[in-house]
């Protein structure tokens, strides 16, 4: 349940980056590489009418990132310590937030934005919270 | 509880990895994606007003997809736009139509003016047809009547294809398409076998032409129009291959092919226009075989072109003919005769 649970946030994120991101991002040359790009246009033209607020197109899918990987993560560790869950499920996140801080100190290209901060940060503080 | 295994941490390493492969697949080539501007130039240039029916008659025969033509900005038309239409040889039900959608967008301002409700109206046009059937001529003057009519600024007409729209490498297609529509703000972008955008070839951008498109014609509603052209199955097609398009192209206007006499018509009008003139057999056999090459004519043929190509063709014949005569005279210098007709077909044909 959490493996799948994981891999739909993740391709939930995916999705967004495939629709309303711009096509400048690397995983555009990668599709494009395998010949899946006219079938990425495509699905791109049918939302072209669609305008998302910015916190969705830009901070959700770090977020979405972040909770996919708990849950797949915690779908193979989920029987240990509540100590090695936490270390393990806090790889992901503390890399995101530490990348978002990084920037802010402009230590890493890249435009920092405290949105990405929270969205990184609190599928892990949910996390710790209820286990 | 159970005891952490190494394969357990070699799959929580191959997780965290994954994870990170797609952090940096998600990461952007230019770390600039958040607002995306144009940054390649484009060539536009200021083209010279053309009369009308000179533009008629003075399309390059240009047969297929596979002719590209720089980006081209045309000024408003002066004059008249509706005499400028009717002057158009021809294209009655095209002439009928452009009236019908002038006249309903005079009422519509007229009501507006008096604050009246109006139903929504498409500015935005697919013409369809063979080349060469005046579908860049009426679109200029459509634009222009559109000025008159308050519906655009400058009536002006930016007129490119699939070549001016597309980049050839990825993150370049939006800022180009974008560059276009701005220098069409105000007027009519016309793009010209639009159905070419949905033609795979390799490494093809496309649906992001198209979807930067559909963006800018809802952003830009109240100050551009577009006209997508092209031959009339691959246009309907083309509408029909995406739900934005079709919302946005509801009104079809039909470019027949012209008829051998109007064929003929444009060619005497050329002729005229230049000071040349065919005898009488020259004349007899250039309407035999004008009516021969539409009644032979194939999908590519090229209307206006083909007459403005074999015009040329015959001027060049003529210059040959006579430069073998000592002080031609006048009337010789305006004759164009049977062989120089003959000759000219025969090249034109090959």
């Amino acid at each position: 349940m959490k493996l799948i649970g994981g891999m739909a946030s993740l391709l939930a994120g995916a999705t967004i980056y495939l629709l309303f991101r711009s096509k400048r991002l690397l995983g555009f040359e990668l599709l494009s590489r395998i010949g899946a790009e006219p079938w990425a246009d495509r699905m791109r033209s049918y939302t072209a009418d669609v305008t998302l607020p910015d916190v969705v197109v830009y901070s959700l899918p770090g977020g979405l990132w972040s909770l996919g990987y708990i849950l797949v993560i915690d779908s193979v560790f989920g029987h240990q310590t509540r100590s090695t869950r936490i270390v393990w499920a806090s790889v992901i996140p503390l890399l995101g937030v530490g990348s978002e801080l990084l920037q802010a100190f402009g230590l890493l290209p890249g435009v920092f934005d405290p949105w990405d901060l929270v969205f990184y940060a609190l599928p892990f503080i949910l996390f710790v919270t209820r286990i | 509880m159970s005891k952490l295994t190494n394969s357990q941490v070699v799959l929580g390493a191959v997780i965290i990895g994954f994870f990170i492969a797609s952090a940096i697949y998600t990461a952007s080539v230019d770390t600039d994606d958040v607002d995306p501007t144009p940054n390649e130039p484009v060539h536009v240039d200021t083209a010279t007003l053309v009369h009308a029916t000179e533009a008629q008659m003075s399309q390059s025969d240009q047969p297929s997809v596979s002719a590209q033509k720089p980006v081209v900005k045309s000024q408003a038309i002066e004059g008249d736009p509706m005499e400028e239409l009717n002057s158009l040889i021809g294209l009655e039900d095209v002439k009928a139509e452009v009236r019908s959608l002038a006249n309903m967008v005079k009422i519509q301002k007229e009501r507006e003016a008096k604050g009246l409700k109006n139903t929504p109206i498409t500015y935005h046009c697919v013409f369809s047809g063979s080349p060469g059937t005046g579908k860049t001529t009426v679109a200029r003057i459509l634009a222009r009547i559109y000025k008159d009519l308050g519906v655009l600024k400058s009536g002006h007409l930016v007129e490119t294809d699939r070549s001016g729209l597309i980049g050839e490498y990825v993150g370049q297609t939006a800022p180009k398409t974008n560059a276009i529509i701005d220098s069409a703000l105000g007027g009519v972008l016309f793009i010209d076998e639009a159905y070419a955008l949905t033609e795979r070839r390799g490494q093809d951008y496309g649906g992001e032409a198209i979807a930067t498109l559909l963006k800018r014609m809802e952003d830009d509603r109240d100050n551009l129009v577009v006209i997508v052209a092209g031959y009339k199955d691959e246009m309907r097609r083309f509408v029909d291959s995406n739900p934005g398009l079709r919302s946005r192209f509801t009104r079809f206007i039909d470019f027949p092919d012209y008829t051998g006499e109007e064929l003929y018509k444009i060619y005497l009008m050329r002729a005229n226009k230049y000071g040349y003139k065919l005898d009488a057999d020259a004349d007899a056999l250039l309407q035999e075989q004008l009516n021969q090459a539409v009644e032979h004519k194939n999908r590519y043929f090229g209307n206006g072109r083909y007459v403005r190509n074999l015009f040329e063709s015959c001027v060049t014949f003529q210059a040959t003919r006579l430069s073998k005569v000592r002080n031609p005279s006048v009337e010789q210098l305006q004759q164009l005769t049977i062989e120089d007709v003959q000759k000219a077909y025969n090249s034109v044909i090959q």
